[in-house]
């Protein structure tokens, strides 16, 4: 049964093509994280199986048919995640980010059933691959781990959720618990903010944006810089800053939708056994393994984002961020929960209970402020030129410039060469599935010399 | 008659619509229920086409989408979004090609 599934949702190269001691990986940690969370809060095997596949789609997913639970996790996304890495280590100008992220909104477009949509971006990427730069091997160690802690996050979160369905008294007491610290967090966060002056939260709101736009423009002065304050002012602040909450009405929102916390305890259970394994595993300590995790959900956030932009657009712009998500609310429970990683009372023990139960609490040295300095990063190399749209204000124009050269074209989003075109362009050729057609080879010397659609000789 | 693996795949809440299907294709599917990482479960049916299930199933597709239901079909590792009676009709002419790569497009599909 679940062959026939990744045979038709996958492609039948979807599990050819993984790499042997990749998957080989995958398992280990499978095993590994499943073991240690039956002792925390389950007795039983959470899921039948963990089957590993390589698809541009890069998504994990857990399956329920044919009376088993597998677990389906995606080669690629630990390669997505790893270059996403890489701009933030190298701290990537705006326009190396804009031309990665038109390759993950090509794969995401295709990975929506709008290849048409897919080619535009694709090409758009391959017209910006001079910008790419290559690794720096300086730092391919650290992002190695920085890789590993998120994929084991990814994985550790889709067991936790097989644990939470199955509805264990373990789990449940769990959850109760995890809202309880949850709860001390965000007072003590609503705290520290309310002691913040209004005008300082615009200050830094207004650094940000002004950050975002010195990165992408150039410094600004004068005229321009005036253009620049007024902007934010008008387009930014105003919609953006009244819908802040506080930390509280946060969890208390998450709370009363059960889906919702669900995905926020299954962050949480995630956070915790992450922490277990870069210990054990990396020997790497709470307080670089849990901003790596953190900096693995702010990727699954951005993917998510593109994800649902590509699902309701047809290519053309629009606002690509949406602040109000739910992956936004994930991450900021997340945020909390990884302040107090060390939660479950199978863990900590009844005097650190005691200890919680009385409101003290003992974060990680440095955790807090690693936390702060992972979040400003990723803001400021890749989130913030998507959430004041200076990524569509560059992407967009190049868009409607291809339409003007390309003219009309036949591309639609069932033709099987769109398909081969965008994945041969963002150099993913090993995953085109055989498609049988009339009077040409999959990839015909025609596709391949000429590429860009609607050309003689197509 | 060539035949291929898809999947079709509703929302959950319309998952009954899918025994509907099975039930005019006489055919045997598996239903699979997948979530993923942003926490929607989608259910899809897993069944093997052939050539001659085409008709049934574009008049499901197209009846689904003058309600205003979305539905996603997958082969081969694509996915092919049927929302409206346009793209229900690209769709199954796509399957159509995969099914049988021999015969002549319909009149007025291309």
């Amino acid at each position: 049964m679940i062959e026939q599934f990744i045979e038709a949702t996958r492609g039948s190269r979807s599990r050819a093509m993984v790499n042997p001691l990749l998957a080989a990986t995958y398992e280990f940690n499978y095993h590994w994280i499943t073991q240690r969370l039956s002792s925390m809060i389950s007795s039983g095997i959470p899921a039948d199986m963990l089957t590993v596949v390589y698809t541009p789609a890069a998504q994990a997913e857990t399956v329920e048919i044919g009376g088993k639970r597998v677990i389906i996790y995606d080669q690629y996304l630990g390669q997505v995640m790893n270059r996403l890495n890489r701009l933030l280590f190298d701290q990537a100008e705006a326009r190396e980010v804009d031309a990665y992220l038109c390759k993950l909104f090509a794969l995401h477009f295709l990975a929506s059933g709008r290849p048409a949509a897919a080619l535009e971006y694709a090409l758009i990427h391959v017209a910006w691959s001079d910008r790419l730069r290559k690794a720096d091997p300086a730092s391919a160690e650290e992002r190695m781990r920085f890789a590993a802690v998120q994929e084991c996050f990814v994985l550790a979160h889709e067991i936790a959720h097989c644990i939470v369905r199955d509805g264990g008294r373990p789990a449940a007491e769990a959850g109760a618990w995890w809202a309880y610290v949850t709860r001390i967090e965000a007072e003590e966060m609503d705290e520290a903010r309310a002691n913040m002056p209004t005008d300082r939260i615009h200050a830094v709101l207004k650094r940000d944006f002004l950050a975002a736009a010195d990165r992408r423009f150039g410094p600004a002065t004068g005229d321009e810089l005036t253009v620049r304050e007024s902007d934010f002012e008008e387009i930014y602040y105003r919609q953006v800053f009244p819908e802040v909450e506080t930390n509280i009405q946060m969890l208390i929102r998450v709370l009363s939708k059960p889906h919702l916390a669900e995905e926020c305890l299954c962050d949480a259970i995630a956070l915790n056994v992450t922490a277990q394994w870069a210990k054990e595993r990396l020997r790497m300590p709470a307080n670089q393994a849990l901003p790596a995790a953190i900096v693995g959900l702010h990727h699954l956030r951005l993917l998510g984002d593109i994800d649902r932009y590509a699902s309701v657009h047809s290519g053309t712009p629009g606002n690509i961020m949406s602040s109000k998500t739910e992956t936004q609310t994930r991450l900021s429970l997340a945020r909390l929960s990884a302040r107090s990683y060390a939660w479950l009372p199978s863990i900590i023990g009844r005097k650190r209970v005691k200890q919680l139960l009385l409101g003290r609490k003992d974060h990680a040295p440095g955790l807090h402020k690693a936390l702060i300095f992972e979040n400003e990063r990723y803001s400021a190399v890749i989130r913030d030129q998507l959430e004041h749209k200076m990524f569509q204000g560059n992407v967009n124009p190049a868009i409607e410039g291809l339409r003007t050269v390309l003219g009309e074209h036949n591309d639609t989003d069932t033709n099987t060469d769109t398909w081969t075109r965008v994945l041969v362009l963002c150099n993913l050729a090993e995953l085109v599935d055989p498609v049988p057609r009339r009077n040409s080879s999959l990839l015909g010397p025609s596709m391949m010399d000429n590429p860009l659609p609607g050309r003689p000789g197509e | 008659m060539d035949t291929v693996i898809a999947a079709i795949e509703v929302p959950l809440s319309d998952e009954s619509e899918l025994a509907t299907l099975t039930d005019r294709l006489r055919t045997a599917g598996s239903v699979a229920h997948s979530r993923g990482l942003d926490g929607d479960t989608v259910a899809q049916l897993v069944l093997t086409l052939t050539a001659m299930s085409l008709p049934v199933l574009r008049s499901w597709l197209v009846a689904r989408a003058d309600h205003h239901k979305s539905t996603i079909v997958s082969w081969k590792g694509r996915r092919f979004v049927g929302y409206s009676a346009k793209e229900v009709a690209e769709l199954t002419e796509a399957l159509s090609r995969v099914l049988d790569p021999d015969a002549d497009p319909p009149e007025g599909s291309q």
